[in-house]
């Protein structure tokens, strides 16, 4: 006997079974006994025959399921889609499938990481806590971050440590400025914050003997990565090191130079030192490469829910372009998702197009779960990129254009209910909005306003009314290269934009 | 030679665990074995195989430690679902149950009318099972405990 691929993803239920063995018992003659039938005729409930018959239908039909997953196990698209009777997803397969056939393995969620500045006024300090002694929170989203070092806050001065979230999860993915509550008792006179700096810390790719440095008076309000590319070896000294300068500001990528390398480069509101190494050694090597983000968020990780199954499916389908020789868009984008998984860096989501300016050269575009790319993201990823990509196929790795989703609407709840319906449409929308690829919901590129009533639905709102999406009671659709994303506070999340009412 | 064409059904001879010997039984033996295995069956036990989630009343479950048999009316009560329980039996119109508390164990009489006609059925409860005492035409139910 023979199955469809159809038959075997369906399993049969259990009145089928039942009704197949029952024709069995109650038809067939038994063998070597011409006409004569199995005895029994008592099928009331709890009658030996029937409960045995009952056993053995339970048995199958859980065999029958087993077929379904081992058969669904065995295909990317619907191992990634396996549910349960009750729909919930069946994960172990896909993992299995991954694990055994691809060699890659599921990312588990991973925690936020902030840099946080512990300021102490003159006279009560200094203050010295241990790792996890500290806590700070943000007002708005209510997240906490413990220190994951001991720290000692100078008296009078002020340290920068690295704070690890409580949680792990894209929850936990503050902006800069909100993490201003200290929650931790006897730190009388200390303020806490998680302000950017000037600059991220640079991805540093110099083999020669010198260094650079970047300074601003002040912290930019234009957010882009600076790659300083050595085309010429040389000193700072003798004037023979020459590099060009690479700007990478939204979809905008923009190169200069060459220039010869002096002690100071001005790259809009930021200066560029260079310093020589030793003399008599060569500063600067021709392909040196400096990368940096600017401003410097103090985001140094952000926070990762486990890795969405379509998500591990995609990773196992790049592994076969990743296989040629020659890079392809997939395989830059497969380098990008194992760079989230070596570093947990907060890049989700990737898409790639070939550059209609220069041959050979590849535009990535990446974002995180619920926000376009930081320039420290992109100049970490087009690090980790530019080592694996060869000399003649590159790849610009840019920050996907934000499309903020801000939210309107009235909802009411039941009375006593309006925390929690909140916590749960927080947590579901940035779910849904982490889910998109960038270009929204294929094949419109859509964000879809009935996913924000569903989701007030399932939350367990009592009714939602008036709701819009970015000021319109209509979807909103994305180009391919766009990135949904949790617009600011207090317009992106259920619980701040929209208006809530208890009612009886 | 089984008698498949009884009115009150032909199965397996069975009434607690799997028989070492299987024989067929028939007509009133076949529905005591019935009546015997509800009484032995914990409450909602065949769910789990897709069968009748009602099913079953482990009388020996109630006569435990904790059963007070001197309070007023507490051998009356598990009468009562002992009626309910053997009355899910399509088989069974109506049932009559009396039941006499003796040592460390109870006796349950039981008149049972089928469409063919009525039938007794006595069994003896331990703390650990429900077993037939006796089985055959209707008499009077004994005075006692109700």
């Amino acid at each position: 006997m023979s199955y469809t691929l159809a038959e075997l993803l369906t399993p049969r239920n259990r009145p089928t079974l039942e009704a197949m063995l029952m024709a069995v018992l109650q038809e067939t003659t038994i063998e070597g006994m011409p006409g004569v039938r199995f005895p029994v005729t008592d099928w009331q409930p709890g009658g030996f025959e029937r409960t045995h018959m009952k056993m053995i239908a339970t048995g199958l039909l859980d065999r029958e399921d087993t077929i379904r997953m081992i058969t669904a196990g065995g295909f990317l698209d619907l191992a990634s889609t396996l549910e349960d009777a009750d729909g919930n997803p069946i994960e172990g397969w896909m993992e299995l499938l991954a694990s055994k056939w691809y060699l890659l393995n599921r990312y588990e969620a991973g925690y936020s990481r902030q840099l946080l500045t512990l300021t102490c006024t003159s006279g009560p300090g200094p203050y010295t806590r241990a790792a996890g002694e500290i806590i700070a929170m943000s007002p708005v989203t209510g997240n906490r971050y413990t220190n994951e070092a001991e720290v000692t806050i100078p008296d009078g001065g002020s340290v920068t440590a690295i704070f690890k979230a409580e949680g792990p999860g894209i929850a936990w993915a503050d902006s800069a400025e909100t993490i201003v509550v200290l929650v931790t008792p006897g730190l009388p006179g200390v303020t806490v914050t998680n302000a950017p700096s000037v600059a991220g810390v640079p991805a540093n790719y110099i083999s020669g003997s010198g260094s650079l440095a970047v300074t601003s008076t002040t912290v930019t309000t234009t957010p882009r990565t600076v790659k300083i590319a050595f085309t010429a070896a040389g000193r700072v000294s003798d004037s023979s090191a020459r590099f060009t300068c690479t700007v990478y500001q939204g979809q905008a990528v923009t190169t200069t130079g060459p220039f010869v390398a002096s002690a100071s480069f001005s790259q809009g509101d930021l200066t560029i030192g260079f310093t020589d190494g030793a003399t008599g050694t060569q500063s600067f090597d021709e392909g040196d490469e400096w990368i940096v983000g600017v401003p410097g968020t103090p985001l140094l990780q952000a926070g990762s829910d486990k890795e969405q199954l379509s998500a591990l499916a995609q990773r196992c389908r790049d592994r076969w372009p990743s296989l040629s020789l020659v890079p392809t868009g997939n395989r830059f984008a497969g380098m990008v998702r194992e760079c989230q998984s070596a570093s947990k860096i907060g890049i989700t989501k990737v898409t790639t197009r070939a550059s209609t300016t220069v041959a050979g050269v590849e535009n990535v575009y990446i974002a995180g779960p619920t926000a376009t790319a930081t320039p420290t993201q992109v100049a970490a990823v087009q690090a980790y990129v530019d080592e694996r990509s060869s000399d003649v196929d590159m790849a610009n790795v840019i920050a996907a254009e934000d499309a903020p989703i801000s939210l309107g609407g009235t909802v009411k709840c039941r009375r006593g209910t309006i925390d929690t319906i909140k916590a749960n449409a927080n947590l579901a929308w940035q779910t849904y909005i982490a889910g998109l690829d960038l270009g929204g919901e294929p094949p419109d590129g859509l964000v879809k306003l009935l996913a924000l009533e569903n989701i007030l639905n399932d939350a367990g709102a009592y009714n939602a009314t008036g709701l819009t999406l970015n000021g319109s009671a209509a979807d909103v659709v994305l180009t391919g290269l766009q990135c949904a994303s949790v617009a600011a506070w207090p317009n992106g999340l259920p619980s701040d934009a929209l208006t809530w009412h208890e009612v009886a | 030679m089984a008698n498949i064409g009884d009115p009150l059904g032909c199965d397996i001879a069975c009434t607690t665990g799997f028989p070492l010997r299987m024989r067929m039984c028939w007509g009133q033996e076949n529905l005591g074995n019935a009546q015997i295995r509800r009484l032995n069956a914990d409450e909602g036990s065949l769910a789990s195989i897709g069968d009748d989630p009602d099913y079953g009343y482990n009388l020996a479950d109630q006569i435990n430690a904790s059963f007070d048999r001197s309070q007023p009316g507490a051998l009356a009560a598990v009468g009562g679902r002992v009626r309910a329980e053997l009355e899910k039996d399509v088989r069974i119109n109506q049932a009559k149950a009396r039941i006499i508390a003796g040592g460390d164990s109870l006796t349950v009489y039981l008149n049972l009318s089928t469409e063919v006609g009525p039938f007794s059925l006595v069994v003896g409860v331990s703390d650990l099972t429900v077993d037939r005492l006796n089985q055959g035409l209707p008499g009077t139910l004994p005075t006692g405990d109700l």
